[in-house]
């Protein structure tokens, strides 16, 4: 890539804003917030590009521009961190089956930094060290997070199954 | 476990179809970028001096108004509730210049200053709820943020009252971050607890840092609450998480505590 001649932004960073997307409104809870920081996030990414020597690693350097951009909102707007998305209301979700709805809640529960890493593993399909780049830890330090997150999951849904049968 | 892998990759995908993207947002987004970095070079260098003549203004103007202003309004009391929080003298405020507008609520019945130039606007985006127990949420911001996130903003706020005490409410809504919205919480550990009378009301200060709560960045934010007849609680807090910006936003924070009528 030559900082001349960088490629036209719908080559390069277009195909991410999805995926981008998906990570913020999964750290906001937010649609307009989501949009809006995956936008910030793209300007100064573009404005970054020069110093981007990989162009392959071009997705986490991008997605954790973005993650970045979402930590500074949620600083920004101190309630986001206890809000929770209205999708639970979606008249969509009641037609839903039980444990599906016991999942939701349980991914709600979990802080906007522990539901990132199982974002960006389980649904983006990225690898521990691929999920360290974008939250900015080690590749231990994300395999664990994964799994603490998983665990957690696992000890709130066995709960709600308790609390079901009580 | 790749059952459950499997079903939390289904819950993303029903997260995600509930909160969809609009359609144009990566038009929308590379035009903003092409926008952004088609400004000439020199649109940089005004801005920078433009800034840095506003800076000057702003400290000659602050300088100023500490030499001619009269006594402060936000005077220290000792506190009469409980022996919990510290009694500490606030720093000196200076009352509201005039020239300020004013910000006046007729449903919760005050009225408060913001400076000339600031705009005071709902601090929630639209569409998005408050937690539960907040009735109002503003902010007063300048302009140039208005586009970007900010890099200190003064909120205000109404919150239901549901404690005798301004030092039991501020306990009732202390719990952990990111627990259930049910619970009310507002902020996990408030620090430095401290009673002082704002514009004739019995009031409470306190600072809460959002990084040690959450993991996040290093945001201090300073809230100060008092109670408004028997129904609710008026809160104000400012943050900044530019050093440099923070005394603008302190100052402007103590002036508007100070011009409070309610």
């Amino acid at each position: 890539m030559s900082a001349a001649n960088p490629p036209p932004f719908d080559d390069l960073l277009g195909p991410l804003v999805g995926r981008g997307y998906a990570l913020a409104v999964t750290m906001l809870n937010d649609r307009a917030a989501a949009e809006d920081a995956v936008q910030e996030a793209a300007i100064k990414a573009w404005r970054k590009l020069p110093t981007l020597r990989d162009r392959f690693a071009v997705e986490p350097w991008f997605l954790s521009i973005v993650a970045n951009q979402c930590r500074s909102v949620r600083r920004g707007r101190w309630w986001s961190v206890l809000k929770f998305p209205e999708l639970r209301h979606d008249n969509s979700a009641q037609d839903q089956h039980a444990s599906a709805l016991d999942l939701d809640r349980a991914l709600d529960r979990l802080s906007a930094e522990e539901r990132l890493p199982l974002l960006l593993h389980f649904y983006m399909d990225m690898t521990f060290e691929q999920v360290g780049h974008v939250v900015g830890i080690s590749m231990t330090a994300a395999r664990s997070r994964i799994y603490r997150a998983l665990d957690r999951l696992r000890l709130d849904l066995q709960s709600e199954e308790a609390l079901d049968h009580g | 476990m790749a059952e459950l892998e499997t079903e939390i990759r289904q819950a993303f995908e029903r997260r995600l179809a509930a909160m969809p993207a609009r359609p144009d947002l990566r038009l929308r987004i590379g035009a903003a970028v092409l926008e952004r970095s088609s400004r000439p070079p020199a649109f940089r260098v005004v801005a920078a001096s433009a800034a840095l003549l506003l800076v000057g203004a702003v400290t000659f103007y602050v300088l100023l108004a500490r030499h001619t202003q009269p006594a402060p309004v936000i005077l220290p009391t000792p506190s009469v509730e409980s022996p919990t929080p510290s009694v500490a003298s606030p720093s000196p405020s200076p009352s509201p210049t005039p020239g300020w507008k004013t910000y006046t609520n007729t449903q919760f019945g005050f009225s408060i200053s913001y400076p000339p130039g600031w705009v005071v606007q709902n601090s929630a985006n639209p569409g998005s709820t408050l937690p539960r127990g907040i009735l109002l949420l503003q902010r007063a911001v300048e302009p140039r943020f208005l586009g970007n996130y900010p890099p200190g903003q003064v909120e205000f706020s109404v919150r239901a009252r549901d404690a005798d005490t301004l030092n039991a409410w501020v306990q009732k809504h202390t719990g952990p971050c990111g627990s259930d919205g049910s619970k009310e919480y507002y902020w996990d550990t408030p620090s430095d607890l401290t009673s002082m009378t704002v514009a004739g009301h019995d009031a409470r200060s306190f600072d809460w840092n959002m990084a040690q709560a959450c993991g996040e960045g290093a945001t201090s934010l300073h809230f100060t609450a008092f109670f408004v007849g028997t129904s609710y609680v008026f809160v104000l807090d400012w943050w900044s998480t530019d050093p440099a910006y923070a005394a603008t936003v302190h100052r402007v924070a103590d002036q508007m505590l100070a011009s409070f009528s309610g």
